[in-house]
């Protein structure tokens, strides 16, 4: 429940700054309009009388009244979640009465412009219930045909912007200001009710997506840490098959004869291929069964990061006689160290195992304008087109990779997208086969501790 | 000969270690629980204790048993081994278990050994240990 609350709270905080937004235009269009009819006075004087006075003091309160809502929901509501309510209903009646008071000065139903009400009657009936929206219909329609009672009483006196004797008629003839008060009833009602009708079932979808959109959520948060449990289950009996095997391998139980020794070591070997692919789980799991806003964040200097894990494959690059080269300025990200330690380890093994022999693997580490920028690039087999988008899909695994690498799992490249994605990170891939391939990562920078957002 | 005590849940890891071990001419006891380990080692009183890390009823059991038999004085400079995969669900993390940080307050192990076995890991861990 709480979620729902402090996300009510911040659609209303989002109007409230929105309505402010519409107010500051609002009040630039009356000035503009006050400034027009000022320098044109003597083109137009004949035949409007736009009055520039009133308007120049409704736009100078108006001025001030925003100024104090926009105070007031910068300082006080943060604070006090339910003054949001207050600021916006007192907003919106606010608005009314000088919506009344600016069709009264230009004129009542002498022009069109008595139905601006109908603009607020619609963002009301969008932003709240049904039920204040009614309220609120009714308040705005209560203040428009008291304007045009009284003036029809004579009760204050007869503002009118066209100089001729239009207004007086319309005002003598009793029977047509009753079918201007039904009328605007009749079409404002009906607009409340077919508005707040739409957008009730509109909330109601909303609603219903953000709930199966929590569904999926959670369903996915299941998934990893079922797959998490399981991987864990799965290495124990396997460090124990592998553990066996091993033993008779090393002749522990005796010498094996030869076509046995070859089982034995298929055995092995398949083991070691399935303790890789437990520990691509186990670690995707660990990445995915999080989302990225409770990932413990801190600065991570990537320099040293990328030199660490350089040195941790060092051993597996000479095995292949792949020379690794490097150049890294220092750069930081905010971030969590672990996931991009096995992010970086798993791109640049990549590069390593995907080499061909003699190869050549270059990590660079720079920074680009706001951006980190990691590249790690090889001479080795390449992709082929057609699976560059595919790649970073959990379990897929190319041809030409499978058949230069035994124990390719399809892991590791989902595993370095589900590192960017918690760090909002970017990555592009440029390939071409049999000539090698190269990642770059991009990564917001982090200059100082203002950009850490939590 | 030298005596080595293994405590580790696993009995096909105890009995594959105990193969190896009785290979190399040591002598081998076990245990598959972590009860009473103090008294137990005591009453063994091995050159040398090799640890699961993963109990059922203690994920980082391996640990608490080496930190109770580092607290008692006459076990405090007794050799012990860790014997486990790398694990990535616990406090470890994603920590990679390495010479630099076995140390005192961190683990109180002499030395770590990846599952599954590698006999001459072992036996060359084993043997710097006890000096052979």
């Amino acid at each position: 429940m709480k979620k729902t609350n402090s996300f009510q709270y911040d659609l209303v905080q989002n109007n409230i700054h929105w309505f402010i937004q519409l107010r500051w235009l609002t009040i630039t269009t009356i000035l503009t309009a006050c400034l027009i009819s000022w320098i044109f006075y003597p083109y137009i004087h004949k035949k409007f009388h736009f009055p520039v006075h009133e308007f120049f003091w409704l736009a100078l309160a108006l001025f001030i009244l925003n100024a104090l809502y926009l105070i007031h929901s910068k300082y006080i509501i943060p604070k006090k979640n339910f003054h949001a309510y207050w600021n916006l209903y007192i907003q919106i009646v606010i608005d009314l009465i000088l919506v009344s008071v600016c069709t009264y000065l230009t004129g009542g139903i002498e022009t069109p412009f008595i139905f601006t009400f109908l603009f607020h009657v619609t963002l009301v009936c969008i932003f709240l219930n049904k039920i204040q929206s009614f309220f609120f219909t009714t308040i705005s329609v209560l203040l428009t045909e008291t304007f045009i009672v009284l003036e029809f009483f004579q009760a204050i006196p007869q503002k009118s912007l066209i100089l001729t004797d239009f207004k007086i008629k319309i005002y003598q003839d009793a029977d047509y200001i009753i079918f201007y008060i039904v009328s605007i009833f009749f079409i404002s009602y009906a607009i409340w009710y077919l508005v707040s009708t739409l957008s009730d079932r509109l909330k109601k979808r909303e609603a219903m997506l953000a709930e199966y959109n929590d569904k999926l959520v959670a369903v996915s948060k299941e998934r990893s840490k079922f797959i998490l449990i399981a991987g864990h289950e799965f290495k124990a009996p396997l460090a124990a098959i592998q553990s066996y095997a091993h033993i008779l391998l090393k002749e522990y139980h005796g010498k094996l004869p030869e076509p046995i020794a070859k089982v034995v070591t298929r055995i092995y070997e398949r083991c070691n291929k399935l303790n890789i692919q437990v520990k691509e789980m186990i670690q995707l799991a660990n990445i995915t069964s999080m989302a990225a806003q409770d990932i413990v964040k801190t600065p991570c200097n990537m320099k040293e990061i990328a030199e660490k894990i350089i040195a941790s494959l060092k051993t597996i690059a000479s095995e292949k006689q792949v020379s690794l080269h490097f150049s890294l300025e220092p750069a930081f990200v905010y971030g969590n160290e672990e996931q991009l330690e096995i992010m970086l380890s798993n791109l640049i093994n990549n590069a390593i195992v995907y080499s061909k022999e003699q190869g050549e693997v270059k990590v660079t580490l720079k920074k680009d304008g706001q951006d980190v920028e990691l590249k790690v690039q090889d001479r080795g087999i390449g992709i082929a087109p057609e699976n560059l988008e595919k790649i970073f899909e959990e379990h897929f695994c190319a041809k030409n990779a499978v058949l230069h690498n035994k124990y390719a799992t399809g892991l590791g490249l989902a595993i370095v997208k589900n590192v960017l994605k918690n760090h909002d990170g970017n990555i592009t891939v440029e390939s071409e086969l049999d000539k090698g391939s190269t990642f770059t990562l991009y990564f917001k920078e982090l200059r100082n501790e203002k950009n850490i957002d939590h | 000969m030298k005596k080595i005590l293994i405590i580790d849940d696993d009995l096909d890891m105890v009995d594959a270690l105990t193969t190896v071990l009785e290979n190399h001419n040591f002598l081998v006891s076990s245990y598959t629980d972590m009860e009473n380990v103090a008294e137990r080692v005591k009453a063994e009183s091995p050159d040398l204790l090799i640890l699961d890390v993963m109990f059922p009823e203690n994920p980082s059991g391996g640990f608490d048993m080496a930190r109770k038999i580092r607290q008692d004085i006459s076990l405090k400079n007794l050799p012990v081994i860790i014997f486990s995969a790398v694990n990535e669900q616990f406090k470890l993390g994603f920590m990679k278990f390495t010479q630099e940080n076995i140390h005192e307050d961190f683990m109180p192990v002499n030395d770590f050994l990846e599952k599954p076995l590698d006999c001459d890991v072992l036996i060359e861990k084993v043997n710097k240990l006890l000096k052979i």
